[in-house]
């Protein structure tokens, strides 16, 4: 009977260290898993951090821009109501998205005010055209200069945000990892997509 | 001592790391072995059976490779994954990257004082972390001076002075000079081992089923008691290894900034608040040897502490300590006046417009030759003192604004360096500006347009501190964005055939900092541990760098002569080479392969290049900016030289 017991209990060591491994080797490898989804949704974390820090100067901006038109644009005051009402709205989203950039719908709705507030201060260049005195204001001019520079720099950030909010949303539904990511409770996220405003309407011409 | 012989003495203490960690382990084994041989055998003597012997050789060898197995996964893997990036073990301390346009005015006068510090030692400007935690700590990661991360606390933000705060990032820009920051990575990355222990027995232990003869849950326990063991072993190599090192980073501090006053007043405010340095965050007992101070309650009492006593601390910079502690509290504000640094008007070569002055002339100046001594370069090396500091805060106030906000965002960032790199003749640099309109974006190029008159105008000394400042912003850049950016930046510079070899280097310093941040992978370091392979690498450097500022041939051999000089008999043997031998694409090939050498070997060029560059006695500032350039590029940081009466340093 000793040797059997014997065999028995080599037996039952193999057995505990071959399970012991797999146990590691397992564990080992969901820790990877999610530290790799932790770090990558950290870097789009940091990327929208980058947008936002322009996009607040570009809220920062407006206001001084609407301050200078008004002496001249005495009888356009929706257009400037609509300017600051969208930079209102747009900043109060982008404040939204930044205490959580990874929530469903935040950064899609800060796009969404994005593009809104693109399309009133574009009208309100296209009416400013017609003022050459406000065109040809110094202050005028510099903020139109930094405005435009802050856009590109947005649209910079925005694309560097989009390339890890992609990273990271692949990461997230590549086999094995689409198990996993359930579980420790990644969402999907969303990509800062500003569309075009729709192209104008061709005024209509009747021949009554 | 200086930076390099620093490094070697980091590398001494990783000796004595690794020895003890040997000596835990075969511990941790033997107390494993020992328990479940004693287990069985009380086991099968309850059977009634032939008591096995206390040896036994299966289970010994078994007992080995599985400790050798965990130890080594748990080690390795934590190693693997803290390389490189610091920014990953900021992150896994629930780290707040700042943003260098940030609004809040206590980030903004801790930004201004990192950037400071940064010019004046040499080195790129670390990303700059923030942690929520009430107490004072601070903490410097990463594996080398240009993937450096720097982390504060709120509580340190907000209740020191600046001249504090200033003591506490020189305290931790010491420990990423001194070479602590490897040996802490390897720390952590080894203990991880000893610690997996414990956590494999807790997952034993509520993963299996408790019956009367399974000998798992025993094993779960004698795992979670070995746990515990190698925990108390961790904390005792932590503290064995680490004291010493933060005795030497307050000296070194002190001696950057010589403000003692300012260290014994950041210390004494520890001791004063409450909770101290104390972390609560469930990863700091891993990092707790980074940190400025203790971040741990230690129940063990002193032994086991990673960081000296406070008292201890204050004592060796003021032995006058009473040992009373201020009473502080919490309360976040920074007003707007303490933005700006304090330059001290007590004493005369401190005043501002000394500095100024300094500044100035130096500007008025350019092709201003300064008398020099060629060894002073690599002594320097390391060692900032209060002359840089203040020369720091000096060139950033004269930098202009709109290309110190450059540096601040990716963009920006990126124009500035194109604008920098754009070719001197307008023809050429117009058609550059047109092709890179295609290979980039119209908005890059109208960026670079607004900046270049500026970029033109800037004081030469100016520019590769402004490369340092730029390259955290650059590290911003998604992965697609920084390969447009490094090919646009490699056309640039070989598309203008008259670049010149400043420009050159600082292409070199951009694609060093920023190559180790993008790719995985990390190049082979220390692939040479001799300089004779090296030597035609050598020599194109040092001949590259005689015909700098000379015409005379004799002048040049001069020169050549002098820089070989340092590398001995083989140095003697040496051949000047023609100034059209020494193109960029050679001089590339030979900083590639140079930086494979150890850091010693890399010194040791360094040094010759200063002695090729001062072999007649004197130096200009574009030369001097020069060698800073080609040091950075080879990863021997070099603080500015700076003109006027500097105090004999101590050491």
């Amino acid at each position: 009977m000793d040797l059997v017991s014997e065999i028995i209990m080599t037996g039952l060591l193999t057995v505990l260290g071959i399970m012991l491994v797999l146990v590691i080797l397992v564990a080992l490898w969901v820790m990877g898993i999610y530290n790799r989804l932790v770090t990558l949704r950290n870097r789009f974390k940091n990327a929208f951090a980058q947008i936002d820090v322009q996009l607040k100067r570009r809220y920062d901006l407006i206001p001084n821009l609407v301050e200078t038109a008004k002496g001249y644009l005495k009888h356009e005051r929706e257009t400037l109501e609509a300017v600051i009402q969208a930079r209102n709205q747009a900043a109060q989203a982008a404040s939204t998205a930044a205490s959580d950039p990874g929530s469903p719908g935040a950064v899609q709705a800060l796009a969404g005010a994005e593009t809104a507030l693109t399309g009133t201060l574009g009208r309100f260049f296209a009416l400013s055209e017609a003022y050459p005195d406000l065109k040809a204001n110094s202050n005028m001019m510099q903020l139109n200069e930094e405005l435009t520079s802050t856009e590109n720099k947005v649209s910079f950030a925005r694309q560097a945000f989009n390339d890890a909010v992609t990273t990271f949303n692949t990461q997230r539904e590549v086999f094995p990892n689409n198990i996993f990511a359930g579980m420790f409770g990644f969402k999907e996220a969303d990509l800062f997509e500003v569309k075009d405003e729709a192209v104008k309407e061709a005024p209509k011409v009747s021949f009554d | 001592m200086d930076f390099f012989e620093h490094q070697e003495q980091a590398k001494g203490s990783s000796t004595r790391l690794v020895i003890l960690f040997g000596l835990a382990v075969v511990a941790l084994t033997a107390i494993l072995y020992l328990s479940i041989a004693a287990t069985l055998v009380y086991v099968t003597r309850e059977e009634g059976e032939a008591a096995l012997s206390l040896w036994n050789p299966e289970l010994l060898f078994w007992v080995v490779l599985g400790n050798s197995l965990v130890i080594g996964c748990g080690s390795l893997l934590k190693i693997l994954e803290l390389r490189g990036d610091g920014g990953k073990i900021a992150q896994m301390l629930g780290g707040r990257l700042v943003h260098p346009e940030t609004k809040d005015p206590a980030e903004q006068r801790l930004m201004n004082v990192v950037e400071e510090m940064a010019i004046a030692s040499g080195v790129t400007m670390p990303e700059v972390y923030v942690l929520k935690d009430r107490s004072i700590n601070a903490f410097a990661a990463g594996s080398n001076p240009s993937e450096a991360v720097i982390g504060v606390t709120t509580g340190c933000m907000h209740l020191l002075s600046r001249d504090e705060l200033q003591a506490v990032m020189a305290h931790e820009f010491s420990h990423i000079l001194n070479g602590d920051m490897r040996l802490n990575i390897r720390l952590m990355g080894l203990l991880n081992g000893i610690l997996g222990l414990a956590i494999i027995g807790r997952i034993l232990l509520e993963f299996t089923s408790r019956e009367e003869k399974n000998p798992l849950p025993l094993l779960g326990v004698l795992l979670l008691i070995l746990g515990g063991a190698g925990l108390f072993f961790g904390k005792w190599i932590k503290s064995a290894v680490s004291r010493q090192r933060e005795y030497l980073a307050d000296a070194s501090a002190v001696q950057f900034t010589r403000n003692p006053e300012a260290m014994t007043g950041a210390l004494k405010k520890i001791g004063g608040l409450a909770s101290g340095g104390r972390i609560q965050h469930a990863h700091a007992e891993e990092a707790s040897h980074l940190f400025f101070e203790n971040g741990l309650t230690s129940r063990l009492g002193s032994i086991m502490s990673t960081h000296p006593p406070l008292a201890d601390r204050i004592r060796r910079i003021d032995p006058q300590f009473d040992g009373n502690f201020p009473q502080i509290t919490f309360e976040p504000t920074v007003s707007v006046v303490d933005q700006e640094p304090q330059l001290d008007l007590t004493q005369e070569s401190h005043s501002p417009d000394f500095m100024q002055s300094a500044v100035m002339a130096g500007m008025m100046m350019g092709g201003s030759r300064m008398a020099w001594n060629p060894d002073q370069a690599v002594q320097a090396a390391g060692k900032p003192g209060q002359v840089q500091l203040q020369y720091a805060e000096a060139l950033i106030q004269k930098l202009d604004l709109d290309l110190h906000a450059a540096t601040h965002d990716p963009f920006g960032a990126q124009a500035l360096v194109f604008a920098m790199l754009l070719s001197k003749e307008t023809d050429w640099h117009t058609q550059q500006l047109e092709a890179l309109e295609q290979q980039s974006s119209p908005e890059l190029v109208r960026e670079i347009k607004l900046l270049h008159p500026k970029v033109a105008a800037m004081d030469p000394r100016a520019k590769l501190p402004a490369v340092d400042l730029a390259i955290p912003s650059l590290k911003q850049l998604s992965p697609s964005q920084f390969n447009t950016f490094s090919s646009n930046l490699r056309w640039l510079v070989e598309s203008d055939q008259q670049i010149d070899l400043f420009e050159y280097a600082l292409q070199k310093v951009l694609e060093r900092h920023l190559k180790s941040h993008f790719e995985e992978t990390s190049s082979a370091t220390d692939a040479y541990h001799s300089l004779i392979p090296l030597l035609p690498h050598c020599r194109l450097l040092i001949s590259g760098f005689a015909h700098i500022g000379h015409t005379d041939p004799a002048a040049i051999s001069h020169a050549f002569q002098h820089g070989t000089a340092g590398l001995g008999e083989h140095g003697k043997k040496l051949q000047l080479l023609d100034n059209a031998d020494c193109g960029l694409g050679e001089m590339d090939q030979a900083i590639d392969h140079l930086n494979q050498a150890t850091l010693t070997l890399r010194k040791k060029v360094v040094d010759c290049l200063a002695h090729t560059v001062g072999a007649d006695g004197e130096v200009t500032l574009q030369e001097a900016e020069l060698l800073r350039a080609f040091a950075d590029a080879l990863g021997c940081p070099i603080p500015p030289f700076v003109n006027g009466p500097q105090k004999p340093s101590n050491t």
